[in-house]
């Protein structure tokens, strides 16, 4: 029985130790994991200076992490040395405000003119660039159909761009309403559809740093097409 | 060693508190901006309103499931809940009600839909019975507005522009379509009607038109535009219109400088520069807050109407609404998604 009770008392002074050590360790991890938040802290204040970066800095940590605004847009802007300011014109799909509704419209483009919820004809105008314009951006558009007609404008002011995962910013949905003045309704002169239109599209960045993009399409669609 | 043990336990018990505990939130302040209240709904939203006595209301489009019908207790801590709708399928529009106990929705194939409320409505206010109401239309009813129990409104149109835009009016019981309207060009929609009583009423729609009923004659107001019109509003002696063709539209008129309720010499454009197309506003106690396209906030301030830089949106905004409490509500979603998509409510 004393035996049972020294091994009991050795064995409860161990106890008590591994416990302690328990605890101990229990602490560290806990240091560990308030620390191990402080980084994540850290990584996405990294990951903010080298979306920041994309002005024309150098970027560092590029292509360490996947998805948001992240990974993908690091490691390209810091391969691939682009020159200082990139923009293209382009037109997405109506209301999506993501890259993979974007395409490119160069000169020659087919562009439609589709009715808006609005209740009213329009095209719809995007743009994607890097490094050249510092937001909030001064829009305004305008569309000449067949070079005699000022037949929409628009302006904007205050727009934001979008980051996007390959290190470029987006603008979505310029909604550029096509109308004939010479209608009582504002709406879409008919027989758009296969006419010449001229599109222009001037930014005013905040620093009042313009930037003109100008393109000639053939429209398609409108109320007869 | 149990003291050491019992110190190590004090020291990881502390570490634990300190790691797992943040720091003591703040009290809530009245939010002077916007905020998002909730998003991601399916389907988009289009109008919110609710009397002084009674809940709020917010309604949007036809998911499947019937027209997307939210309530919230005004006033109240709580959620919106949503209303089962599935009995008057089609998106609505817009909704208005002459008192606590009765509320108006209108919206697309000419439905309108009257909610009665059961008793004191229950806990949130919100319980009653629903009645589809027979009209004589099938085009979209965008807009209505009751100036009593008895002179109901309700305005819509064609939303492809051919067929000619509608009036309605009811005595609470049968709708019947106004046909004494001044000539207007065929195709043109009304999109929303409103007054400060049964003898001065305004209906406003595309194309710069405004109509004005006197209690006796519809007259056609001039403003010398031929933006869209979509919404208005009045408090006082101001009254608002707002739309846009493209860019964003307002104007407004001071009663009280035109007395005459069918002069039109008192509208004025005093559009802000180079914003979104509007498409909701609502005045109350000095205040004046529009909505539009793409998150567009704008207030009414003593130099005119200014975009506000909050954007805790980017989806398109339709309707506003400022409670009894002050508190502005502001709903919308993808309006460009077919049927709308996305409903946001925010909160201000």
């Amino acid at each position: 029985m004393s035996g049972m009770g020294r091994n009991g008392q050795t064995g409860g002074r161990r106890r008590c130790w591994v416990f302690a050590l328990a605890l101990c360790v229990a602490a560290s991890l806990s240091l560990q994991g308030c620390s191990a938040d402080d980084a994540a802290t850290a990584d996405a204040a990294g990951l903010d200076a080298g979306a920041g970066a994309q002005d024309g800095g150098t970027l560092a940590d590029g292509g360490a992490h996947d998805g948001a605004h992240d990974g993908a847009a690091l490691t390209d802007a810091a391969d691939t040395a682009k020159p200082a300011g990139t923009f293209e014109l382009g037109t997405n799909v109506t209301g999506k405000n993501t890259r993979m509704f974007y395409t490119a419209v160069p000169n020659g483009t087919v562009l439609n003119v589709e009715l808006g919820p609005q209740g009213l004809w329009m095209v719809v105008l995007a743009f994607k660039t890097q490094g050249l314009l510092k937001d909030p951006l001064y829009l305004s558009g305008s569309i000449v159909i067949d070079g005699n007609d000022a037949a929409g404008q628009l302006a904007l002011k205050k727009q934001k761009t979008i980051l996007s995962d390959d290190g470029f910013n987006y603008y979505y949905n310029f909604w550029l309403v096509v109308k004939n003045d010479k209608l009582p309704l504002p709406s879409a002169p008919a027989g758009v559809a296969g006419k010449t239109a001229t599109i222009t599209l001037e930014i005013t960045d905040v620093d009042q740093k313009k930037h003109i993009e100008t393109r000639t399409v053939t429209l398609k669609g409108g109320p007869n097409g | 060693m149990a003291r050491r043990a019992l110190g190590c336990l004090i020291v990881s018990l502390l570490i634990l508190q300190g790691c797992g505990s943040d720091p003591e939130p703040e009290p809530a302040a009245a939010p002077t901006a916007w905020s998002v209240d909730v998003e991601g709904y399916d389907s988009g939203l289009f109008a919110v309103w609710g009397h002084d006595d009674g809940p709020l209301w917010t309604v949007g489009a036809d998911d499947g499931k019937g027209p997307l019908l939210l309530t919230h207790a005004q006033g109240r801590a709580g959620a919106w809940a949503r209303v089962d709708t599935s009995a008057f399928p089609g998106d609505l529009w817009w909704l208005h009600g002459p008192d606590a106990q009765t509320l108006y929705l209108v919206g697309a194939q000419g439905r309108v839909v009257r909610w009665q409320r059961s008793g004191d409505g229950g806990p949130t206010g919100a319980q009653g019975t629903w009645t589809t109401m027979p009209t004589p239309t099938k085009r979209v009813l965008y807009g209505c507005w009751a100036a009593d129990a008895s002179h109901i409104w309700a305005v819509g149109g064609d939303p492809k522009g051919v067929e000619a835009g509608v009036v309605l009016l009811s005595d609470g019981v049968t709708w019947t379509e106004v046909t004494a309207l001044p000539p207007v060009p065929k195709g043109v929609s009304f999109f929303k009607v409103f007054g400060t009583s049964a003898t001065d009423v305004r209906v406003v729609g595309v194309g710069g038109t405004v109509l004005h009923f006197d209690g006796e004659v519809w007259t056609r107001e001039d403003l010398k535009t031929t933006q869209r019109l979509i919404t208005l509003h009045g408090d006082g002696d101001l009254q608002v219109i707002v739309g846009g063709t493209g860019n964003g539209a307002v104007f407004e008129r001071d009663r009280a400088a035109s007395p005459d309720s069918r002069g039109t010499s008192g509208w004025k454009d005093v559009s802000p520069e180079a914003i979104q197309a509007l498409n909701g506003v609502r005045l109350r106690g000095g205040k004046a807050w529009a909505v539009g396209f793409r998150g567009t906030l704008v207030d009414r301030t003593k130099t005119g109407w200014e975009l506000r830089d909050e954007a805790p949106t980017s989806m398109d905004l339709h309707g506003v609404f400022i409670d009894k409490t002050g508190t502005g509500w502001a709903v919308g979603g993808n309006l460009f998604s077919q049927p709308a998509s996305e409903g946001v409510i925010l909160v201000r």
